[in-house]
Formats: structure tokens, C-alpha cells, sequence
């Protein structure tokens, strides 16, 4: 059940959804460039403030997303979905926009790195371990991904507790 | 003589009070109410009575400060959350005033909801959907988005919605409120139509004309502060 609502609904929704799919993809571009540009993966003292940033962003994106779709919760529970079906359901589409969002950012900072690079004729790629550096870049962001999929699990776990009649009137 | 369960919705006094503090408004105090299986009541009053609350203790959406609900023999009042969404999803129908539907969502997919829910296999949601959907004269509204209908194209969606699962008991929270009075009157004709006559059902308005084509009539009075 879930499943089946997730994928309707960010399938409907993804012209609504593509802001904060387009911010959370300029977040993970951004941190890419900035990531492979001041060597991240060797300087601790540059990696940790900028993970830390990124996730923070990352998060606060998902959770303006969730805020804003959440006002269904009230139907969902009125036509008689359980608690743990509705966070399922969130669960999945912010998985799916957190995911997509930051894997497309990270092709576009490659991108944008390539271009820049052979712009400027610089190997910026230069002494870059390609798997280690990657991976650290992937599992930063996703890392980010997931603190703002389980904050808004939190926050719908919240909502979705109260009674429907609560519930109803945030919808409206 | 009737018993308990005999009656399809069975309220003892009951109280609701909103909001607590100095000022708590009391909506009900003591109210006992019986309705008989199959009986189309209209419940009537002016606004702030107390309709929606009403609707909202009967469909479980709110709890009572004191006494019981029964609802198809089932004391409401005492299930948990969860055993209540499951009460409800089987037994009632809800047709709110404001639709409700997801607008992201197609007419038929907004319909087939309450049915995925319960966990209804995908070929019988299709013949069900299908087939309410025709009955309603909506069958040409299928693939349509629901944020491309106007009002009265989506209270009939929304009532379908509440009919999907074939409930016992259908609460309407003012139905017609805000429709014109042509699709006032499709829904009136739909409301004394055949798929009504074994249900329950509590509507509530403040329309002498809705309230006209109920089997029985309540009043309900505003209470002075």
C-alpha cells in the first residue's frame, strides 16, 4: 500500500517537488566541486564543517518538503491508514527525492569540475584517488540524505499520531 | 424489544467540551442518541450546534470527555487509535464538507484510496471503482485529475469515495453546503437513489430542503454561552 501511494504520488507531485529536488541537486553539485577543488577527502579540517553544512542543508530541505505534503496525513487517516503506513509513505517519497536529488548534484559538480578543467586547462582531478574520493562524496551526501529522512520521519511520526480531527484541521 | 444491537449508532451520555482553561465551550452535555440500522437521519441546526462534532465523535475522529459510543455494536469509545482506523475503514463512510480528495491524484485513484487501504485486491478495486464510478454518471471522469474538477464534480467524487468500500454507515458532514443548485439536486436524486436504501446514514446541514428527504429529522439547539 504505501509503495503504491509513494509512487503515485511523487509521480504526480514531481513538478511540485522539483524545487527542492533542484536545491538538494545544487546542494550535492556545489559540495562536489568544493569537495575534489580543496582535496576534502585529505584535509579533515575542510571536510568536517562542510559535511556538517551540507547535511544540515540537505535535511532542512527535506524537511520544507515534508512540511509542505504533510497536510494529507489527515485524509490518509480519516479513509483509515495506519500510523506506520503513512510514515512509510514518507519514508519512501523523501528517500526517492533525496536520493535522485543528490546523485544528479554529483554528476553535475563532475560536470562542472570537467568543464572547469578543461576550460582553464588545470587537471583538478589531479592525485585524486577516483574510488576512495568518490565514495567519500556519495556516502557524505547520502549520510546527509539520511538525517533529513529521519528527522522527517520523526516529524510525521508526530503528526500522524495526533487524532484525525487534528489532523483534518491542518489540512484545511 | 430492541437492544443494543439493534441500533446501528448508539450514543450515551455523551459530553464533549473544546478547549480547556477558563473558558471551555461545551458543546454536549449528556447527550443519548439511538439510530436504527438502515435509518436516513438528517440532523439539522444552526451553526456552532454542534453537527460537525457530532460527525466527528460518531466517525471516531474525536473522542468524548465521558459516556459511550456505540457504533455497529462496538463501543468506539474504548478501541485504541489504530483498532478505530480499522473500525472505520470497514464500517464507515465519511463524506466531508470540504472534499478532502488529493489533488495529485486521479478521480479514479482518489476513489480506489479507502480500497487499497483495506487491502482489496487490484482486479476488484477496478470492478468496484468502475462500476460506482458509472452509476454515479462519472465514468468519463476516470483519468481526470482531481485539481481539473470543479466543486460539485468533486463532493460526488468525494462520495463516491465515502460508498467505495460499501460501508454500513455513511456520515455527510453538510454535503451540499457549497454546491450550486443544479448538483445540489444530482446529489439529492443520487442520496434517495437504490445504492442508499440498506445503509445508515447521518447527514447533517442546515437546509430545510436537504434535511426534506431524510426518513427522520433532529434538531439540534445552539447552546447559550
Amino acid at each position: 500500500m504505501s509503495m503504491w501511494f509513494a509512487l503515485k504520488d511523487f509521480k504526480t507531485r514531481i513538478s511540485q517537488v522539483r524545487v527542492i529536488l533542484f536545491v538538494i541537486a545544487f546542494l550535492s553539485a556545489d559540495f562536489t566541486f568544493i569537495f575534489v577543488f580543496l582535496k576534502g577527502w585529505s584535509n579533515i579540517q575542510i571536510f568536517i564543517p562542510m559535511l556538517i553544512f551540507v547535511a544540515t542543508a540537505l535535511a532542512t530541505a527535506l524537511l520544507h518538503l515534508e512540511d509542505k505534503t504533510s497536510q494529507g496525513i489527515g485524509v490518509l487517516k480519516a479513509l483509515g491508514a495506519k500510523q506506520s503506513t503513512i510514515v512509510l509513505i514518507f519514508l519512501i517519497e523523501l528517500t526517492l527525492v533525496g536520493v535522485i536529488g543528490v546523485f544528479s548534484g554529483i554528476l553535475l559538480g563532475l560536470a562542472s569540475l570537467l568543464v572547469v578543467s578543461s576550460t582553464a586547462q588545470i587537471n583538478l582531478f589531479e592525485g585524486v584517488a577516483l574510488t576512495e574520493a568518490f565514495g567519500l562524496l556519495v556516502s557524505s551526501c547520502l549520510s546527509g540524505v539520511l538525517v533529513g529522512v529521519l528527522v522527517c520521519v520523526f516529524s510525521t511520526w508526530k503528526k500522524s499520531a495526533r487524532m484525525v480531527v487534528e489532523a483534518l484541521a491542518h489540512t484545511r | 424489544m430492541l437492544t443494543q444491537d439493534s441500533f446501528a449508532v448508539v450514543l450515551r451520555h455523551v459530553k464533549k467540551v473544546y478547549g480547556g482553561g477558563c473558558k471551555p465551550v461545551k458543546v454536549f452535555d449528556d447527550i443519548n442518541l439511538e439510530v436504527k440500522r438502515g435509518e436516513f437521519i438528517a440532523i439539522i441546526g444552526p451553526t456552532g450546534c454542534g453537527k460537525t462534532t457530532l460527525i466527528n465523535l460518531i466517525a471516531g475522529f474525536d473522542t468524548p470527555q465521558a459516556g459511550n459510543i456505540y457504533v455497529e455494536g462496538v463501543d468506539i469509545t474504548k478501541l485504541r487509535e489504530k483498532e478505530k482506523t480499522l473500525f472505520r475503514a470497514k464500517n464507515i463512510g465519511v463524506v466531508f464538507q470540504v472534499h478532502n480528495l488529493i489533488p495529485n491524484l486521479t478521480v479514479y485513484e482518489n476513489v480506489e484510496l479507502p480500497l487499497v487501504l483495506l487491502g482489496v485486491k487490484k482486479w476488484e478495486r477496478e470492478k468496484r471503482v468502475k462500476e460506482l464510478l458509472e452509476h454515479m454518471f462519472m465514468a468519463g471522469y476516470i483519468d481526470r485529475k482531481v485539481s481539473t474538477l470543479s466543486l460539485g464534480e468533486c463532493q460526488l467524487v468525494n462520495l463516491a469515495r465515502a460508498l467505495v468500500s460499501d460501508p454500513k454507515i455513511v456520515l455527510m458532514d453538510e454535503p451540499i453546503e457549497y454546491l450550486d443548485p443544479f448538483t445540489t439536486d444530482t446529489l439529492l436524486a443520487f442520496l434517495k437513489g437504490e445504492i442508499f436504501k440498506k445503509k445508515t446514514v447521518l447527514l447533517t446541514t442546515h437546509k430545510r430542503k436537504v434535511a426534506r428527504i431524510a426518513e427522520k429529522t433532529l434538531y439540534l439547539k445552539k447552546r447559550l454561552p
